[in-house]
């Protein structure tokens, strides 16, 4: 029944997000000057990982929207419209009430990534249905291996941006937003300032490196991907975890 | 199983230097409708909700149902019914808030929640935030009085109500759950309705409780005694609350022993005017000292 809840809240932004990405993926689908999925296999012009990579960066902006805004759904968001007492005072653990939130809100995003991803592997795969397998650096890698990692790498990213949306929500309440917002803002100034001052330091993306573009064009699986995948999947983890610590510790008013 | 639905023994929730509740020693028994009086700002509602662990608190034990609220709010909650800020989640109507609250309590009666709606005069279909201050209590009300709830727990249930609303509410209350052998525990500063209803009544003030007893042990118990002449030895008489002189006469009110208190002013040659007894609005302000010569009383077991 509390899902249920968090679903009200969040539908709307959802159908909106929905239409959304549907409409980008489209345009870059269509509209795209390189007629991305319309290269030749054959010749070496087809580049999937690079479709993917330029299908992620224009998904970036909505995804990054849809995510921010689910994390001001939930408790943050009970927390904030003064209903803090009726929603605590259920039989239910705050732990429950952070993961239940934290669950929905991630279901409803990978839906809207398995969505985007499975148009996309669809426009690939019907403009050369007969080529076989993708070739990273010269390894045949299936399409599912590549749809699974495109959705793993938006899950994270979006993953990260909700799970500090929520905590920041949790912390603030009203402006949890814009607290959230900030961070993003104060860490990719952060990471200019620190590649200006020291070019030798690089602070991690936001979202993760899948592919290594090498110079012929060509494209590999990024270096140390397993790794990346696990610290990020701890760092957007450790969100929701600190938003039930603080939730635990702390007074409901 | 404890025959109190809720004890405190030595409680405290301090925010920061303020001492909202501060070594309170409560027992409510199972079953009782009991009145918590106090003023605003005495600690009631921070009481309530350390009771219900919406609030931790800084020291002391405590037992709600015989559950400690600290480690176990969660089975509290899913046995007492509970309003404390009045708030619902604004953009539901109340039968949505219904569908809402009736998925969370095994117990839960749709019945009573349409008994409640039509005894309340209650729009189910708007949505709560669109609903008067008075209407959104009477939502906040039937959602904590129809989930089945073992123990009751309101805080200022009637404010913002009208008088033939607060009359239909105090009459269910005690139709429903007074005689059902459910506890009804209600905070309030409205004296006469609390005295209308409850068997138990506690003065909290600045955190401490100050008087708990059975209304009528304390209504017959407490005396109002004026005699004439100014200052005779009697302060230290151990239940006296207040002494007031003025135009000749002496205003005492005694807790305990009212007739063993006459017999003595008697003998000390005073000529005593009048024996009233006290009303609970009358016991509430001598209790919490309204500006008059006070000593502090001891809390009755």
């Amino acid at each position: 029944m509390y899902l249920w809840k968090y679903w009200r809240e969040s539908r709307i932004t959802f159908a909106v997000g929905m239409v959304l990405v549907g409409l980008m993926l489209w345009a870059v689908l269509k509209i795209h000057p390189g007629g991305l999925v319309e290269g030749d296999r054959d010749s070496g012009q087809f580049n999937p990982a690079q479709i993917y990579l330029v299908v992620a960066a224009v998904l970036t902006f909505p995804l990054a929207f849809l995510a921010w805004q689910f994390g001001t759904f939930g408790v943050g968001h009970d927390l904030s419209s003064g209903s803090g007492s009726f929603i605590f005072s259920r039989p239910r653990s705050r732990a429950f009430l952070v993961w239940s939130d934290w669950g929905y809100g991630m279901a409803q995003l990978l839906l809207l990534l398995i969505a985007a991803n499975s148009v996309l592997a669809l426009a690939v795969y019907r403009s050369a249905p007969d080529s076989g397998p993708i070739l990273l650096s010269g390894e045949p890698v299936s399409m599912f291996s590549i749809f699974g990692l495109h959705c793993v790498s938006g899950l994270l990213f979006t993953g990260l941006l909700f799970g500090l949306t929520y905590f920041c929500s949790v912390l603030v309440k009203r402006r949890g937003l814009v607290l959230s917002v900030g961070v993003v803002l104060v860490y990719l100034i952060a990471k200019a300032v620190v590649k200006y001052r020291w070019p030798a330091i690089t602070l991690p993306d936001l979202s993760l490196t899948e592919f290594n573009m090498v110079p012929t064009g060509g494209a590999s699986f990024a270096d140390h991907l397993g790794l990346d995948i696990a610290l990020r999947a701890a760092m957007a983890l450790a969100f929701p975890v600190a938003a039930q610590m603080l939730l635990q510790q702390r007074d409901v008013d | 199983m404890s025959d109190l639905a809720i004890e405190t023994h030595a409680l405290h929730k301090h925010y920061g230097d303020i001492h909202a509740v501060d070594g309170l020693d409560m027992n409510v028994p199972r079953g009782a409708v009991y009145g918590f009086l106090g003023r605003n700002g005495a600690g009631k509602t921070t009481t309530i909700r350390v009771l219900t662990g919406l609030a931790r608190a800084t020291g002391g034990d405590m037992r709600v149902l015989d559950l400690d609220p600290r480690t176990d709010s969660v089975a509290i909650l899913a046995r007492t019914g509970l309003v404390v800020d009045k708030m619902l989640i604004p953009s539901m109507t109340g039968n949505d808030l219904v569908r809402f609250n009736s998925g969370f309590f095994p117990r839960w009666s749709d019945a009573l929640a349409a008994k409640y709606a039509e005894v309340l005069e209650l729009d189910m279909k708007r949505k709560f935030k669109k609903l008067s201050t008075g209407n959104r209590t009477k939502l906040c009300l039937l959602l904590a009085l129809s989930q089945g709830a073992e123990l009751i727990m309101l805080d200022e249930p009637t404010a913002g109500l009208d008088p033939v609303i607060t009359d239909q509410l105090l009459r269910v209350m005690v139709e429903d759950f007074a005689n059902e052998g459910r506890t009804l525990f209600l905070s309030s500063h409205h004296l006469s309705e609390v005295e209308r209803i409850a068997e138990w009544v506690g003065i909290i003030d600045h955190g401490k409780l100050l008087l708990e007893g059975r209304l009528d042990d304390l209504r017959a118990s407490f005396r109002r005694v004026r005699v004439v002449g100014e200052a005779l030895p009697l302060a230290a008489w151990p239940g006296l609350i207040s002494a007031n002189t003025g135009e000749g006469t002496t205003e005492y009110v005694v807790r305990t022993d009212g007739d063993g208190f006459v017999a003595q002013l008697a003998s000390q040659g005073a000529t005593v005017l009048e024996v009233t007894p006290l009303n609970l609005s009358e016991i509430f302000l001598e209790v919490v000292g309204k500006g008059k010569t006070n000593v502090p009383v001891e809390v009755l077991a």
